[in-house]
Protein backbone atom coordinates (compact mmCIF):
# COMPACT_ATOMS: atom_id res chain seq x y z
CA UNK A 1 0.00 0.00 0.00
CA UNK A 2 1.34 3.16 -1.25
CA UNK A 3 -0.01 6.31 1.02
CA UNK A 4 0.45 8.94 -1.72
CA UNK A 5 -1.06 12.50 0.11
CA UNK A 6 -3.76 13.95 2.63
CA UNK A 7 -6.20 16.02 -0.15
CA UNK A 8 -8.56 18.41 0.62
CA UNK A 9 -12.42 17.03 -1.69
CA UNK A 10 -15.54 18.26 -1.36
CA UNK A 11 -14.56 19.71 2.11
CA UNK A 12 -13.58 16.50 3.58
CA UNK A 13 -10.06 15.86 4.78
CA UNK A 14 -8.46 12.59 3.01
CA UNK A 15 -5.93 10.32 2.87
CA UNK A 16 -5.21 8.66 -0.83
CA UNK A 17 -3.94 5.36 -0.76
CA UNK A 18 -3.16 3.06 -3.13
CA UNK A 19 -2.26 -0.40 -3.85
CA UNK A 20 -0.80 -2.02 -6.39
CA UNK A 21 -2.46 -5.61 -7.09
CA UNK A 22 -1.50 -8.98 -9.12
CA UNK A 23 -3.53 -8.71 -12.62
CA UNK A 24 -5.84 -11.76 -11.08
CA UNK A 25 -7.66 -9.58 -9.18
CA UNK A 26 -9.93 -6.80 -10.09
CA UNK A 27 -9.04 -3.37 -9.86
CA UNK A 28 -11.66 -1.39 -7.68
CA UNK A 29 -12.60 1.55 -5.78
CA UNK A 30 -12.64 1.41 -1.70
CA UNK A 31 -13.60 4.75 0.03
CA UNK A 32 -13.75 4.77 3.67
CA UNK A 33 -15.60 6.86 5.74
CA UNK A 34 -17.12 7.66 9.05
CA UNK A 35 -20.54 8.06 7.26
CA UNK A 36 -21.73 8.60 3.19
CA UNK A 37 -22.75 12.35 3.17
CA UNK A 38 -22.65 14.73 0.12
CA UNK A 39 -18.92 15.06 0.28
CA UNK A 40 -19.34 11.44 -0.60
CA UNK A 41 -22.04 11.47 -2.98
CA UNK A 42 -19.92 14.11 -4.74
CA UNK A 43 -16.76 12.03 -4.48
CA UNK A 44 -18.68 9.34 -6.08
CA UNK A 45 -20.29 11.46 -8.98
CA UNK A 46 -16.86 12.63 -10.12
CA UNK A 47 -15.42 9.13 -9.91
CA UNK A 48 -18.15 8.19 -12.33
CA UNK A 49 -18.59 11.02 -14.53
CA UNK A 50 -15.95 11.14 -17.30
CA UNK A 51 -13.95 14.34 -18.02
CA UNK A 52 -16.36 16.18 -20.35
CA UNK A 53 -15.67 19.36 -22.61
CA UNK A 54 -17.77 22.43 -23.55
CA UNK A 55 -18.10 23.34 -26.92
CA UNK A 56 -17.20 26.44 -27.73
CA UNK A 57 -17.30 28.30 -31.23
CA UNK A 58 -14.19 30.88 -32.37
CA UNK A 59 -15.07 32.12 -35.98
CA UNK A 60 -16.13 29.46 -37.81
CA UNK A 61 -14.20 26.89 -35.90
CA UNK A 62 -15.24 24.21 -33.35
CA UNK A 63 -13.14 23.75 -30.21
CA UNK A 64 -13.42 21.38 -27.45
CA UNK A 65 -12.90 23.22 -24.19
CA UNK A 66 -12.14 21.38 -20.67
CA UNK A 67 -14.58 22.88 -17.79
CA UNK A 68 -11.60 23.44 -15.64
CA UNK A 69 -9.68 25.91 -18.22
CA UNK A 70 -13.36 27.76 -18.08
CA UNK A 71 -13.34 31.00 -16.56
CA UNK A 72 -17.26 32.17 -16.56
CA UNK A 73 -20.09 31.98 -19.12
CA UNK A 74 -22.02 34.85 -19.92
CA UNK A 75 -25.09 35.54 -21.46
CA UNK A 76 -25.41 38.88 -23.95
CA UNK A 77 -28.22 39.91 -26.04
CA UNK A 78 -29.32 36.13 -25.99
CA UNK A 79 -25.82 34.85 -26.78
CA UNK A 80 -23.79 32.57 -24.64
CA UNK A 81 -19.89 32.88 -24.25
CA UNK A 82 -17.23 30.98 -22.76
CA UNK A 83 -14.41 33.19 -21.09
CA UNK A 84 -11.17 31.44 -20.51
CA UNK A 85 -7.52 32.98 -20.19
CA UNK A 86 -6.89 33.34 -23.74
CA UNK A 87 -10.30 33.33 -25.38
CA UNK A 88 -13.46 34.02 -25.68
CA UNK A 89 -15.79 31.30 -27.39
CA UNK A 90 -19.24 31.23 -28.08
CA UNK A 91 -21.71 28.28 -27.04
CA UNK A 92 -24.64 27.42 -28.60
CA UNK A 93 -26.31 26.06 -25.47
CA UNK A 94 -28.38 28.27 -22.77
CA UNK A 95 -27.46 29.62 -19.51
CA UNK A 96 -29.91 27.51 -17.54
CA UNK A 97 -28.48 24.31 -19.74
CA UNK A 98 -24.81 24.89 -18.86
CA UNK A 99 -25.75 25.89 -14.93
CA UNK A 100 -27.98 22.14 -15.56
CA UNK A 101 -24.78 21.00 -16.41
CA UNK A 102 -21.99 22.25 -14.43
CA UNK A 103 -23.89 23.69 -11.20
CA UNK A 104 -23.54 20.24 -9.48
CA UNK A 105 -20.07 20.73 -9.62
CA UNK A 106 -17.45 23.82 -9.47
CA UNK A 107 -19.67 26.47 -11.42
CA UNK A 108 -22.37 28.69 -9.69
CA UNK A 109 -24.67 30.93 -10.77
CA UNK A 110 -23.47 34.65 -9.56
CA UNK A 111 -25.85 36.40 -11.80
CA UNK A 112 -28.69 36.54 -13.87
CA UNK A 113 -26.39 36.39 -17.14
CA UNK A 114 -23.33 34.71 -15.44
CA UNK A 115 -21.78 31.22 -14.27
CA UNK A 116 -18.44 31.12 -12.64
CA UNK A 117 -16.22 28.72 -11.90
CA UNK A 118 -15.23 28.81 -8.06
CA UNK A 119 -12.02 27.11 -8.82
CA UNK A 120 -11.08 30.50 -10.68
CA UNK A 121 -11.48 32.81 -8.32
CA UNK A 122 -9.00 34.01 -6.38
CA UNK A 123 -10.69 36.42 -3.96
CA UNK A 124 -13.92 37.95 -3.74
CA UNK A 125 -14.46 41.44 -2.22
CA UNK A 126 -17.16 43.68 -0.65
CA UNK A 127 -19.39 45.57 -3.88
CA UNK A 128 -21.96 47.11 -1.84
CA UNK A 129 -25.12 46.44 -0.89
CA UNK A 130 -24.47 42.95 -0.15
CA UNK A 131 -23.11 42.06 -3.92
CA UNK A 132 -19.45 41.05 -3.81
CA UNK A 133 -17.02 41.60 -6.89
CA UNK A 134 -15.06 38.21 -8.09
CA UNK A 135 -11.15 38.55 -8.94
CA UNK A 136 -10.54 35.94 -11.05
CA UNK A 137 -6.26 34.42 -11.13
CA UNK A 138 -5.96 36.57 -14.41
CA UNK A 139 -7.22 39.93 -12.29
CA UNK A 140 -10.37 40.45 -14.57
CA UNK A 141 -13.19 41.55 -11.95
CA UNK A 142 -16.59 40.35 -12.34
CA UNK A 143 -19.77 41.59 -9.67
CA UNK A 144 -21.73 38.41 -7.98
CA UNK A 145 -25.35 39.65 -7.47
CA UNK A 146 -26.77 39.45 -3.63
CA UNK A 147 -29.07 37.05 -4.26
CA UNK A 148 -26.54 34.39 -5.10
CA UNK A 149 -24.09 34.79 -2.55
CA UNK A 150 -26.41 32.67 -0.38
CA UNK A 151 -25.35 29.83 -2.89
CA UNK A 152 -21.84 30.82 -2.93
CA UNK A 153 -21.86 30.44 0.79
CA UNK A 154 -23.12 27.22 0.34
CA UNK A 155 -21.14 25.52 -2.17
CA UNK A 156 -18.00 26.81 -0.38
CA UNK A 157 -19.80 24.89 2.87
CA UNK A 158 -20.02 28.35 4.76
CA UNK B 1 -31.08 45.50 -9.85
CA UNK B 2 -34.12 44.46 -11.58
CA UNK B 3 -38.00 46.19 -11.19
CA UNK B 4 -38.42 42.96 -8.89
CA UNK B 5 -35.56 43.31 -6.83
CA UNK B 6 -36.24 46.94 -6.56
CA UNK B 7 -40.07 46.44 -5.18
CA UNK B 8 -38.74 43.84 -2.70
CA UNK B 9 -35.99 46.25 -1.16
CA UNK B 10 -38.39 48.88 -1.16
CA UNK B 11 -40.87 46.63 0.76
CA UNK B 12 -38.62 45.68 2.87
CA UNK B 13 -36.87 49.37 3.58
CA UNK B 14 -40.41 50.83 3.79
CA UNK B 15 -41.17 48.59 6.77
CA UNK B 16 -37.97 49.14 8.38
CA UNK B 17 -38.97 53.39 7.93
CA UNK B 18 -41.84 52.77 9.36
CA UNK B 19 -40.56 51.02 12.20
CA UNK B 20 -37.70 52.82 13.14
CA UNK B 21 -39.69 56.05 13.08
CA UNK B 22 -42.31 54.59 15.04
CA UNK B 23 -39.54 53.46 17.51
CA UNK B 24 -37.82 56.48 17.79
CA UNK B 25 -41.17 58.38 18.30
CA UNK B 26 -41.78 56.00 21.21
CA UNK B 27 -38.27 56.81 23.10
CA UNK B 28 -38.26 60.50 22.15
CA UNK B 29 -42.15 61.43 23.24
CA UNK B 30 -41.21 59.09 26.44
CA UNK B 31 -38.48 61.42 27.22
CA UNK B 32 -39.28 64.52 26.09
CA UNK B 33 -42.89 64.69 25.92
CA UNK B 34 -44.75 61.77 27.66
CA UNK B 35 -48.44 63.37 27.80
CA UNK B 36 -48.00 63.76 23.67
CA UNK B 37 -49.54 60.75 22.29
CA UNK B 38 -49.14 60.31 18.40
CA UNK B 39 -52.05 61.29 16.69
CA UNK B 40 -54.25 59.84 14.06
CA UNK B 41 -52.81 61.94 11.13
CA UNK B 42 -48.85 61.38 12.46
CA UNK B 43 -49.64 57.96 11.69
CA UNK B 44 -50.45 59.10 8.49
CA UNK B 45 -47.89 61.02 7.86
CA UNK B 46 -45.11 58.08 8.81
CA UNK B 47 -46.59 55.36 6.93
CA UNK B 48 -46.79 57.65 3.94
CA UNK B 49 -43.76 59.47 4.27
CA UNK B 50 -42.10 55.58 4.48
CA UNK B 51 -43.57 55.00 1.07
CA UNK B 52 -41.93 58.28 -0.33
CA UNK B 53 -38.78 57.53 1.04
CA UNK B 54 -38.21 54.04 -0.83
CA UNK B 55 -39.08 56.29 -3.86
CA UNK B 56 -35.35 56.74 -4.35
CA UNK B 57 -34.95 53.22 -4.73
CA UNK B 58 -35.86 53.43 -8.54
CA UNK B 59 -32.41 55.05 -8.90
CA UNK B 60 -30.53 51.88 -8.67
CA UNK B 61 -33.18 50.02 -11.87
CA UNK B 62 -31.21 48.73 -14.21
CA UNK B 63 -31.25 45.86 -16.51
CA UNK B 64 -27.75 44.61 -16.07
CA UNK B 65 -25.79 43.84 -12.92
CA UNK B 66 -24.45 47.77 -12.17
CA UNK B 67 -20.45 47.56 -12.11
CA UNK B 68 -19.17 49.02 -8.73
CA UNK B 69 -18.20 52.33 -10.54
CA UNK B 70 -22.29 52.40 -12.00
CA UNK B 71 -23.22 51.69 -8.33
CA UNK B 72 -21.30 54.41 -6.66
CA UNK B 73 -23.04 56.74 -9.28
CA UNK B 74 -26.34 55.60 -8.74
CA UNK B 75 -25.52 56.03 -5.00
CA UNK B 76 -24.47 59.59 -4.80
CA UNK B 77 -27.77 60.29 -7.24
CA UNK B 78 -29.95 58.12 -4.73
CA UNK B 79 -28.47 60.25 -1.80
CA UNK B 80 -29.40 63.22 -3.56
CA UNK B 81 -32.79 62.70 -4.06
CA UNK B 82 -33.46 61.36 -0.84
CA UNK B 83 -32.31 64.49 0.75
CA UNK B 84 -33.99 66.58 -1.31
CA UNK B 85 -37.03 63.87 -0.51
CA UNK B 86 -36.65 64.82 3.18
CA UNK B 87 -36.60 68.40 3.36
CA UNK B 88 -39.47 68.46 0.59
CA UNK B 89 -41.46 66.47 3.37
CA UNK B 90 -40.05 68.14 5.97
CA UNK B 91 -41.87 71.18 4.42
CA UNK B 92 -44.85 69.88 3.31
CA UNK B 93 -45.54 68.00 6.52
CA UNK B 94 -44.55 70.77 8.65
CA UNK B 95 -41.46 69.12 10.52
CA UNK B 96 -39.45 72.79 10.36
CA UNK B 97 -41.41 74.79 12.80
CA UNK B 98 -39.21 77.93 11.63
CA UNK B 99 -38.22 76.73 8.68
CA UNK B 100 -34.75 78.52 8.68
CA UNK B 101 -31.50 77.78 6.90
CA UNK B 102 -29.88 76.35 9.85
CA UNK B 103 -32.64 73.93 10.32
CA UNK B 104 -32.39 72.39 7.13
CA UNK B 105 -28.77 72.25 7.09
CA UNK B 106 -29.32 69.79 10.20
CA UNK B 107 -32.44 67.59 9.42
CA UNK B 108 -29.85 67.13 6.07
CA UNK B 109 -26.69 66.35 7.82
CA UNK B 110 -29.01 64.13 10.27
CA UNK B 111 -29.98 62.26 6.78
CA UNK B 112 -26.33 61.87 5.91
CA UNK B 113 -25.03 61.06 9.45
CA UNK B 114 -27.97 58.19 9.20
CA UNK B 115 -27.04 57.28 5.51
CA UNK B 116 -22.98 56.58 6.14
CA UNK B 117 -23.85 54.84 9.39
CA UNK B 118 -25.89 52.37 7.29
CA UNK B 119 -23.42 51.95 5.03
CA UNK B 120 -20.68 51.50 7.54
CA UNK B 121 -22.56 48.95 8.67
CA UNK B 122 -23.43 46.99 5.69
CA UNK B 123 -19.84 47.36 4.80
CA UNK B 124 -18.61 46.08 7.31
CA UNK B 125 -20.93 43.54 7.61
CA UNK B 126 -20.15 42.62 4.18
CA UNK B 127 -16.31 42.84 4.61
CA UNK B 128 -16.66 40.13 7.39
CA UNK B 129 -18.34 37.79 4.51
CA UNK B 130 -16.00 38.18 2.06
CA UNK B 131 -12.83 36.82 4.59
CA UNK B 132 -14.76 33.77 5.23
CA UNK B 133 -15.70 33.06 1.47
CA UNK B 134 -11.99 33.99 0.72
CA UNK B 135 -10.59 31.62 3.84
CA UNK B 136 -12.67 28.82 2.15
CA UNK B 137 -11.57 29.63 -1.51
CA UNK B 138 -7.76 29.41 0.09
CA UNK B 139 -8.74 26.25 1.36
CA UNK B 140 -10.19 25.34 -2.53
CA UNK B 141 -7.18 25.96 -3.98
CA UNK B 142 -5.14 24.34 -1.89
CA UNK B 143 -6.90 21.27 -2.48
CA UNK B 144 -6.88 21.94 -5.96
CA UNK B 145 -3.21 21.96 -5.79
CA UNK B 146 -3.13 18.81 -4.13
CA UNK B 147 -4.96 17.36 -6.49
CA UNK B 148 -3.18 18.42 -9.73
CA UNK B 149 0.34 17.07 -8.12
CA UNK B 150 -1.55 14.33 -7.65
CA UNK B 151 -2.21 14.19 -11.57
CA UNK B 152 1.64 14.93 -12.25
CA UNK B 153 2.65 12.09 -10.41
CA UNK B 154 0.73 9.73 -12.32
CA UNK B 155 1.37 11.80 -15.35
CA UNK B 156 5.04 10.53 -14.75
Amino acid sequence: MIYLARIMIYHKNMKISIEEIPGAREEEIVIRCHAIDEGIYQIINRIKTPEDTVIGFLGNQIHRISPRDVFYFEAVDNKVFIYTKNEVYESKQKLYEIEEMYGSRFFLRTSKSMIMNIKKIKYVSPAFNGRFEACFINDEKQIISRQYVGALKSKLML
Amino acid sequence: MTIKNILRSMLNDYFIICTGIIACQLVLRSIYAPDNDLTLNELVFILFGGAIFTLPHLSFLSNKELSIRQWKKRRVIHFIVLEITVVCCAYLFGWLEGANLLEVLTLMLSVLAVYVLVWLISWQIDKGSSELINRKLAEFHEADEETANIERHFDK
